[in-house]
């Protein structure tokens, strides 16, 4: 299929009515928004940028009824909506950012979470959270200038009714230091009162590739890299038990076990576990 | 495939991979399910330099 060339590997099934089979699917690229109807092998055209993205994208993220989307490569992102006639919002002419890691949607809230490496020429973690119809409406949620680059990002949003609390996972490698951060943010309650939860850093080489997942039953978060599966345990239950590769038993305890250590409810927990043979917890 | 809960291998999706006539293999690069869980889209292609996919 020629058509088919430099397109982004985030891609979803298009939206059909309740008991309808899905019949294609939505792909993105660097010139336009395409359905593929994956049975007769058609190509619609959706949207077509003007002027066409500076690279391939990465980076694909869709509202939940399939009318707003963003698409990005690491150089650019765009707002849009399929509907209108306007043209595309340039996300990184209206934040000021570069270096695009990851975008995400919350359906609840009906916005879209932009985490960017680069804002105003600096290097850092810049969290972004804007409204799904209009982008000019957003805030910053975090904007920690920490001179690092940073790769292999994977956002999700976590749920647990039993806890009843929703929390936003960052999971990420960073450059020099080489570790893999994952970062809770709080997203229940009081915009005021929410605050980042726990970091946990752990010793990843930045040359290395690394996946990380938040698992939506049992709360684990996982990542993958070439030296095996790391496990980190998210949910209300406070241990839990695994067998290792090798047959040993072990117990995981969850990150929130540890909360009780906290002197303020703004404080996080940063696990520091780089070197195994130091582990620090600190309260900061 | 694996469970999420014991971390056991329950089964397994039958790609077939082409040969590459290329230093890059062709792997897995894309996955999605849809939203009534019943189907999942794989791509398969290669991962080239600069973050680029085919």
């Amino acid at each position: 299929m020629p058509e088919f060339t430099k397109v982004g590997m985030q891609y979803y099934f298009k939206n059909t009515a309740e008991g309808e089979k899905p019949t294609s699917i939505i792909f993105a690229k660097q010139d336009q928004i395409f359905a593929l109807n994956y049975d007769t092998e058609v190509i619609t055209t959706i949207e077509t940028f003007e002027p066409p993205l500076k690279c391939q994208p990465e980076i694909f993220a869709l509202c939940e009824n399939q009318q707003y989307f963003c698409v990005a490569s690491k150089q650019d992102g765009l707002h849009g909506d399929f509907k209108s006639e306007g043209d595309d919002v340039d996300l990184d002419k209206l934040f000021g950012i570069g270096l695009i890691c990851d975008v995400i949607y919350d359906g609840e809230t009906k916005e879209f979470y932009f985490l960017c490496n680069k804002k105003d020429g600096k290097i850092g973690f810049y969290l972004i959270k804007f409204n799904e119809e209009d982008p000019s409406k957003f805030s910053y949620l975090t904007m920690w200038n920490h001179k690092l680059d940073i790769g292999d990002v994977n956002m999700q949003i976590m749920r647990d009714n039993e806890r009843d609390c929703k929390e936003l996972l960052i999971g990420y490698k960073t450059i020099y230091i080489n570790t893999y951060n994952l970062v809770v943010i709080d997203l229940a309650g009081d915009e005021e009162k929410r605050a980042t939860l726990f970091r946990h850093e752990a010793f990843q080489l930045w040359e290395s590739s690394v996946f990380g997942m938040n698992l939506s039953i049992s709360k684990d978060f996982v990542s993958l890299s070439k030296t095996g599966m790391n496990v980190l345990a998210m949910g209300s239950i406070p241990k839990k038990e695994l067998k290792g590769s090798d047959g040993s038993k072990k117990m995981i305890h969850s990150l929130d076990s540890l909360s009780y250590l906290k002197v303020d409810p703004l404080n996080f927990i940063n696990f520091k576990c780089q070197d195994y043979g130091n582990r620090v917890i600190s309260i900061e | 495939m694996f469970d999420s809960e014991t971390f056991n291998q329950c089964s397994e999706i039958p790609v077939k991979l082409l040969d590459s006539d290329t230093r890059e293999p062709n792997q897995v690069i894309g996955l999605q399910k849809s939203k009534d869980e019943n189907y999942l889209a794989v791509i398969s292609g290669k991962n080239l330099v600069m973050d680029e996919q085919k």
